[in-house]
């Protein structure tokens, strides 16, 4: 039955993109700390909201570590908006109108809050 | 303090989240944003970003469990997921405009509410004859395993639950939460859905959400990795440790505990609020 097959690639997908991401986070964090762990923490480092841009101009060899981790978060982020996608495939091949909408819109507000870029 | 040992802290706290989270249902966030707020002094919208990354980690791994023991309705869920996006959407784009101040009450009072709702009971599965007139047209009734057989339930008033889910998506994008409590009550209350139904469902819906407040929170610039890296890999130990305890745990004194612990961040963070603003 399809329902079984798309419920068992959501399963695959969900736990590898986990893990992957989780990986991901993991690498890139330890990386992070063995490059940055004995230095003290920064204010900026916990309390301002700019502290992206003071990371870029200060320490450069920073960022690779924390793209990495954010890669991977986006990842986390990622694997929800496939298993909506895949969602939309099931009801669409099963004629199911009212859920195909459904699951399209929250497939559409999901990809649009992603892509939104804070004036 | 070095960022080792600051890093170090999180995962440990984070940890404690995650597996007192697990244990009584409810999730990390509630735990984990007041105590770094308090304790370690990081700013409340990292705190937020780091908790609904993690939440959505937990909640992808727990769902792939229950959807195949046949508990979640995805019908439901779906269904309940446009009110709970556009809710997590608008609360997320709020964030920007609204006060530290402000968040920190309205946190607070999730605390309150979450402290509360832990301690009560559940009440029996009524038996109802037939749905909302939304639910038949969405066909959202379904079956779930009880003892051995597949229960038929019915599904009432649909609309109802589906503006409490707009509350409910509200709340997780301006705070950070999972809004798991919010979204069980949704569907066990107006809904009157079989318990174990409302939960799965709910974790279901949980990652979706947290994913469209994800969005928007990185686009403010909220996600912060150095923050979400530790609290991310704290958690989800936590919550794994907690799933293997569950069976060997009284789950009772456990909520007790959790409520105790959340009240008093609660109150802590209502001083916090009136502190700074004499």
């Amino acid at each position: 039955m399809l329902i079984q097959r798309i419920e068992k690639m959501t399963y695959l997908i969900l736990m590898a993109g986990t893990l992957l991401s989780v990986l991901l986070v993991g690498v890139g964090g330890i990386w992070y700390l063995i490059e940055n762990g004995g230095q003290s923490i920064q204010p900026e480092l916990i309390l301002s909201s700019q502290y992206q841009l003071i990371i870029l101009h200060a320490w450069p060899a920073v960022l690779s570590s924390l793209t990495l981790i954010n890669i991977g978060i986006l990842i986390l982020i990622l694997t929800q908006i496939f298993r909506v996608a895949m969602l939309v495939v099931y009801y669409y091949i099963e004629k199911d109108k009212w859920f195909t909408l459904i699951s399209l819109f929250i497939l559409s507000v999901l990809l649009y809050s992603l892509l939104l870029r804070h004036a | 303090m070095t960022i080792f040992i600051f890093t170090g802290l999180l995962i440990i706290i984070s940890f404690f989240a995650g597996l007192l989270g697990s244990l009584t249902g409810l999730g990390g966030g509630i735990i984990i944003i007041p105590v770094l707020v308090l304790l370690l002094h990081v700013d409340i919208h990292f705190a937020m970003g780091a908790s609904l990354i993690s939440v959505i980690a937990t909640s992808s791994g727990t769902t792939a469990a229950y959807l195949r023991r046949g508990y979640t309705n995805l019908r439901i869920g779906m269904f309940l997921e446009v009110a709970a996006v556009i809710g997590a959407f608008l609360g997320a784009l709020l964030l920007g405009v609204v006060s530290t101040a402000f968040l920190s009450i309205l946190l607070s009072c999730i605390l309150f509410f979450s402290a509360y709702f832990t301690i009560q009971r559940h009440e029996d599965d009524e038996v109802y004859e037939n749905s909302h007139p939304w639910s038949v047209k969405l066909k959202l009734d379904g079956t779930y395993p009880h003892k051995n057989e597949l229960k038929q339930y019915r599904v009432q008033h649909a609309p109802l639950a589906f503006v409490l889910m707009t509350f409910a998506g509200m709340i997780s994008g301006l705070l950070g939460l999972g809004a798991g409590t919010l979204k069980v009550l949704a569907m066990d209350q107006a809904m009157r859905l079989p318990y174990k139904v409302s939960t799965t469902t709910s974790n279901f819906m949980i990652g979706i959400t947290a994913a469209v407040s994800a969005g928007i929170y990185f686009s403010h610039g909220y996600i912060n990795p150095v923050i979400v890296f530790p609290v991310l890999l704290g958690v989800i130990a936590g919550a794994f440790t907690g799933a293997k305890m569950l069976h060997t745990l009284p789950i009772r004194p456990l909520r007790i505990i959790f409520s105790l612990i959340i009240t008093l961040m609660g109150i802590q963070m209502l001083y916090q609020v009136l502190v700074n603003h004499h």
